[in-house]
């Protein structure tokens, strides 16, 4: 029995055929299929790159619900090693896109190890200004308010 | 007449702007970010500083899934000495199970204290001892390191109240006193027995029919609460264990058996559920913590004669609120590992 399979459209109007359970992770395009079957889905905010690391995604945590017996899903340990290299493999602006696609597409576990994995690189900032460099934020403070905050947060000894 | 200059096209925010994303997937993303980070991330910006400090980032942070979960085990060899092993719950499509984790052991394991943080698990010693040594184990990389030691007379405390009193910055690797304490330490020195929980940025402590919280956060006054049992709800029994699970505090109660604490309140309520007596057993050996958002519970079952093993089994329990009450159904249980006769449990941490 052949799998069923469903068209996606990036923001350049490159096609992507995909098995439908494995689209079917997004709740959107879950709700998509089934009230226009047998349509391109057109997804104009996407653009191929992420459209293609976010099918990637989806097809690695797809489960394999056709009872043959083989149990070819992985195992949690498995997939939660998977998606460290997944997410450790993008840069930065990129992450924020696949971010953003998660979102749109409500895929939570994928939103999930996005959101992680820029959590994980504010920690991974020694100071204030790093976390400013690396991900585009102004520093809207005054000298004088700078000062104030750091008096604030003095710890009582 | 000025405003949304091009109104057929919206805005494409290309830029790598943290802040540029929508406010609840910010949040979402800062609630992942160790506390001890917080400093750092209010000297960004002012809108950074804004979302740092406001409650509903308390909030995310209460309640992400805690999907790790870490049993430790002991036995004592005819020699006496121990041997202890790590095992983490896996879970497959269907099913659970505690596999082998392998990491290297605290010297002092077998009269340890835990308390996990973050992804890693530090180990105090249970009994007064100079110098106290801390030890950090890494869940991440199964390594461990020595942390620094703690001044003689914050030891006990510190262990009583569980990381309360004392808060270690996992930063800075330095133990910060919160201040002068008014209650008396003998108050917490009677209390050997003391199950403790923290919720709410407080420390929830039940014994005999008593459920204290400390507030390490009040500047001056009564930090502690000794919260005398109600008349006519009559709590005056033992308690096995307490586990927060979704910003709620559980406990499994001698004859009342499970129960969560109406903090408004501040009673104890029945949980609503059929399958509780059958999972939450007084006088039994039990291991708890929360995984996923749910209430996982170990206890060990059918001593096998031939082989000298026994089996641990796990109930996993998820809560429901409905009103003013609070369901609770079993989502699933099975036995999840094998181990030789004669194993204990030592600790188990969900993180």
């Amino acid at each position: 029995m052949s799998k069923k399979m469903i068209v996606l459209k990036s923001s350049e109007g490159v096609s992507f055929v995909v098995e439908e359970a494995v689209a079917r992770q997004s709740k959107i395009i879950s709700f998509l299929v089934e009230e226009f079957p047998d349509r391109e889905l057109p997804l104009t905010n996407m653009t191929s790159e992420i459209l293609r690391k976010t099918i990637e995604y989806c097809k690695k945590h797809v489960v394999e619900d056709d009872g043959g017996g083989d149990s070819s899903s992985s195992s949690s340990g498995d997939l939660k090693e998977w998606d460290v290299k997944f997410v450790a493999e993008i840069d930065q602006p990129r992450l924020m896109d696949l971010l953003m696609a998660a979102n749109y597409l409500d895929i939570p576990s994928l939103l999930d190890v996005t959101c992680q994995k820029v959590a994980d690189t504010i920690a991974a900032c020694n100071d204030e200004k790093e976390i400013r460099a690396t991900f585009n934020i102004e520093n809207d403070f005054t000298e004088e308010e700078v000062e104030a905050i750091r008096m604030e947060n003095q710890y009582p000894i | 007449m000025c405003s949304a200059s091009n109104p057929e096209q919206p805005p494409p925010q290309k830029d790598n702007h943290l802040l540029s994303l929508p406010e609840d997937i910010v949040l979402s993303c800062l609630a992942r970010v160790p506390r001890n980070c917080n400093l750092n991330l209010t000297h960004v910006s002012k809108t950074l500083r804004t979302f740092v400090s406001s409650p509903e980032l308390n909030r995310l942070r209460s309640l992400l899934p805690k999907s790790s979960l870490y049993v430790c085990f002991y036995e004592i060899n005819d020699n006496a000495t121990w041997t202890h092993r790590w095992l983490t719950l896996e879970k497959t499509t269907t099913e659970y199970r505690l596999v082998l984790f392998p990491c290297q052991h605290c010297p002092f394991m077998d009269r340890s204290l835990a308390a996990s943080v973050g992804s890693e698990i530090y180990f105090l010693w249970k009994h007064l001892r100079y110098p106290s040594d801390l030890w950090i184990l890494d869940t991440r990389s199964g390594k461990l390191s020595l942390g620094p030691s703690m001044k003689a007379v914050l030891r006990s405390e510190a262990i009583l109240t569980r990381r309360s009193k004392y808060v270690f910055d996992p930063k800075s690797k330095i133990w910060k006193s919160e201040g002068q304490e008014k209650v008396p330490p003998r108050k917490w020195y009677n209390n050997t027995y003391n199950i403790a929980a923290s919720l709410e940025r407080k420390i929830y402590m039940v014994k005999d029919g008593i459920t204290s919280v400390y507030n390490p956060r009040e500047v001056e006054g009564e930090r502690m609460d000794h919260m005398r049992r109600q008349k006519k709800k009559k709590l005056n029994e033992g308690v096995e264990w307490v586990c927060v699970v979704e910003n709620v505090l559980y406990a499994c109660y001698c004859s009342s058996g499970l129960m969560w604490f109406d903090t408004k309140l501040n009673v104890w309520r029945r949980v609503v559920s059929r399958y509780a007596e059958e999972a939450c057993h007084f006088g039994e050996q039990q291991a708890v913590a929360e995984y996923e958002g749910k209430l996982a519970v170990f206890e060990f079952v059918n001593h096998d004669l031939v082989n000298n093993t026994e089996s641990v089994k796990m109930f996993l329990f998820s809560f429901h609120r409905a009103g003013e009450r609070i369901l609770g159904t079993m989502d699933w249980l099975g036995v999840v590992a094998t181990v030789p006769f004669g194993s204990q449990f030592l600790h188990c941490s969900g993180m």
